[in-house]
């Protein structure tokens, strides 16, 4: 897979899939509750300022930058891009 | 049904629970607080074959954690077992992510009917049958969309069945592969061994929570004769769980939780269910709106054409009001003219004029919390939040306070009751404590007339400049409020942006009664009071002219009155006006009239011998600032939980008013202004 970046760091329009969340169990929570899940692809709709808008999960959901920040994704090759679902890789398993 | 039974509503936001919540209780419904905390508890009731079914309204949530005060309640109500059947309220056209929490409730062993809800929008997506995804989950599916109604019948059957023959427990079961599943058999096999544990609590969901951290669940436990060696064991589980995975073991749980919740809907919906971002009228219509340049503009156009709507709409409803409580006077008077005119007075101007008090900011509440509602379900207050929230974050508030702040500017009563949707309490209280500096429409009055005596060629720059003022203190305010008296993080912005949908009437109208009913029941005592004790003191020793110098009130004043010559406007009249603005802001103006004796048109004449440009200025800042109103103080106690911050409220308006009042006039003598 590609670099390790945070979602601030990516381009508007990319699927990226992500790989770890650096958050307390309080935040964690709350993002996996949403689908936020390693291994889950995410669409980046606008992340330039303002909080930064993301699609999962079949979601439409906005996150601050400071939490934008604590998320690691990397960009998804084109042709490899999953069905979009949460739960697409176990990277543990 | 045995008699009769309790009904929880346990959902995500924006699956249309409260649409269900109306659908099953009619106007049959009241507002609450959960016990300690000021979280909103909405309650409800409703018939089914002669028993009556009471239902409770969780707060919605994504899932029953530990951490988030909504969670924890909806989560110990759960547990308490006062509910005999959860209905799951889920987004049909949003599974993937609803079901998580679905099976959260089905693992810890709740009796659950699913109301599969907004089935109408599914359908058009894809092929899903009730019937399929109830045999999977183990656990009745009732289609059902809320706004038109449509299953609430079958729901009710569907519930009352539930409630009377509990089905044998089989929750659903999720597989957690062989790195979970081993330590999850061990901790379950322990704790049906302890003694103590509820029955009704699954022994497999305890075990996964501790597995989990959740700080509840391990506290529960602890407790337990023998319980801290079972936690202990959980703790060394989960930091070799940590170890294997290399993440938290909450993590590895949700994973499995989708993974089974994706397996599910591939046999379920057949079709492929769309999972790539495609845009959609939503997404089109988001462009625009949360554009950067056009969503600021956009919301302020919305904001303004809402307010010219709801006051333009409550002026001729106030106006009746008070034309029947002046006719009811009137027959009142007539009725009494017997008797001494002080009675007369006490029932028609007291007893009458609290009523009105009270009264006249009903259409004004009930307009606004229409219009809140309309924006709220139709999902355009999330974007409001989403676009504001760069800016209100340098205040240190997140953009849902944005909708609160504004609606001061027309009445700080409804404003300080909608900071109800603030997620936390840091926030909420932040945003509470600067409302009163939100110059609200009854204030402008005041301005309208000095300004025009006094300013008349530059009298819109000079409302203008107030309000300016009035926004300058609230950021700092806001600034101090955040950092010495609500220190403490400002919670993470997590918010989801849910499609645009059409509104119910009957949703908005349910939602603006309510708030108008609630208002009335808490505030209305606490404004008539006030409202008979200026009545009061204004009209005794008996005798005396309304609020002249010899009126209790009067003779208060001016002993009052020096404090406010720093000020510029040290004289008895403006200090019992502003006393009587306590009660009424409204009241300020016409009262200045009746003190010196004049109509409208003599006022400002008055005025021009009474005061000077600087005082006048200095008695508008200070009108600015002192004191919220004694029916906003009352919604900021009820809100706050406590007199405390109500008080504190009061005492920091006046304080600040004065101090800016006697800044302006005596910094304006200084620069030889007058």
């Amino acid at each position: 897979m590609g670099n390790l970046k945070s979602l601030l760091e990516f381009d508007v329009g990319t699927t990226v899939r992500v790989v770890k969340i650096n958050a307390g169990l309080g935040l964690k929570q709350r993002l996996l509750a949403l689908g936020l899940v390693p291994g889950a692809d995410i669409y980046v709709v606008e992340n330039r300022h303002g909080p930064v808008r993301l699609w999962f999960n079949n979601s439409r959901i906005a996150i601050g930058r400071g939490v934008a920040a604590k998320i690691l994704a990397a960009e998804v090759p084109k042709d490899m891009s999953g069905d979009g679902s949460a739960g697409g890789t176990r990277p543990y398993k | 049904m045995p008699g009769n039974a309790t009904i929880a509503l346990a959902g995500n936001p924006n699956a249309g629970k409260t649409s269900i919540f109306n659908g099953l209780t009619g106007g049959h419904q009241h507002v609450g607080n959960w016990p300690g905390v000021t979280v909103e508890k909405k309650e409800g009731d409703y018939e089914y074959r002669g028993a009556r079914v009471h239902v409770v309204d969780l707060p919605g949530t994504y899932t029953l954690g530990a951490y988030a005060l909504d969670e924890v309640i909806a989560r110990d109500f759960l547990l308490s077992d006062e509910a005999d059947v959860i209905v799951n309220v889920v987004d049909a056209s949003n599974l993937e992510r609803n079901l998580y929490l679905t099976t959260q409730l089905l693992e810890m062993g709740a009796n659950v009917v699913v109301a599969l809800n907004m089935y109408d929008v599914a359908e058009k997506m894809f092929h899903l049958e009730p019937g399929d995804l109830s045999q999977l989950l183990g656990v009745p599916v009732i289609a059902t969309v809320g706004t038109t109604g449509r299953g609430i019948d079958e729901l009710k059957a569907a519930v009352d069945a539930a409630a009377a023959e509990p089905p044998a427990h089989r929750p659903v079961r999720i597989n957690y592969g062989h790195e979970l599943e081993p330590h999850m058999e061990e901790l379950t096999s322990q704790l049906s061994n302890l003694d103590g544990l509820p029955p009704s609590l699954e022994r497999r969901w305890l075990a996964l929570k501790l597995l989990e951290g959740d700080e509840r669940v391990t506290a529960l436990v602890r407790v337990m004769p023998g319980g801290e060696a079972v936690a202990d064991d959980a703790a060394r589980a989960a930091n070799h769980l940590k170890s294997v995975i290399g993440d938290d073991a909450v993590v590895a749980f949700a994973d499995y939780r989708y993974g089974f919740i994706a397996g599910l809907l591939r046999d379920v919906l057949r079709a492929k269910a769309p999972s790539r971002m495609r845009l959609t009228a939503s997404d089109k219509i988001d462009k625009v709106v949360t554009n950067r340049f056009l969503g600021f503009p956009m919301f302020f156009a919305v904001a303004y054409a809402l307010f010219e709507l709801t006051f333009k709409l409550a002026a001729p409803m106030v106006a009746g009001l008070e034309w029947s409580l002046g006719r009811l006077g009137a027959n009142v008077a007539a009725w009494t003219s017997s008797a001494s005119p002080l009675l007369t007075s006490f029932v028609v101007d007291g007893v009458l004029g609290g009523v009105g008090s009270v009264l006249v900011f009903v259409p004004n509440i009930f307009l606004l919390f229409l219009a809140i509602a309309v924006l709220e379900d139709s999902g355009y207050m999330a974007r409001v939040a989403y676009v504001m929230d760069e800016f209100m974050h340098k205040l240190s508030l997140h953009g849902r306070s944005f909708i609160p702040l504004i609606l001061g500017f027309g009445c700080n009563v409804p404003a300080v009751m909608a900071t109800r949707t603030l997620e936390t309490r840091r926030e909420r209280m932040i945003t509470v404590m600067v409302i009163p500096l939100m110059s609200c429409s009854a204030r402008l009055p005041i301005y309208v007339l000095f300004a025009g005596a006094f300013f008349a060629g530059r009298r819109g720059l000079v409302v203008w400049s107030l309000y300016l003022l009035g926004i300058v203190l609230a950021v700092i305010a806001a600034k101090i409020f955040s950092k010495i008296l609500f220190p403490g993080e400002s919670a993470h912005f997590v918010m989801e942006l849910p499609p645009y949908r059409a509104p119910t009437v009957r949703g908005a109208l349910l939602h603006a009664w309510e708030r108008s009913r609630e208002f009335v029941i808490r505030a209305g005592g606490i404004i008539f009071a006030a409202s008979i004790l200026i009545w009061g003191l204004s009209n005794l020793p008996p005798g005396v002219a309304y609020a002249s110098r010899d009126s209790v009130l009067g003779t208060a004043g001016a002993a009052v009155a020096p404090a406010f010559r720093p000020a510029g406007f040290g004289a008895w009249e403006p200090t019992v006006a502003l006393a009587v603005g306590v009660v009424a802001k409204e009241a300020v103006v016409s009262t200045l009239g009746v003190l010196y004796g004049a109509g409208e048109e003599g006022l400002t004449a008055v005025l021009r011998t009474t005061f000077t440009p600087l005082s006048a200025y200095a008695f508008m800042v200070m009108s600015l600032i002192y004191i919220p109103c004694v029916a906003t103080i009352a919604v900021i106690r009820r809100e706050t939980g406590s007199w405390r911050w109500a008080l504190f409220a009061a005492g920091y308006t006046i304080i600040l008013g004065w101090l800016m009042a006697t800044l302006v006039y005596q910094g304006g003598r200084l620069l030889g202004l007058g």
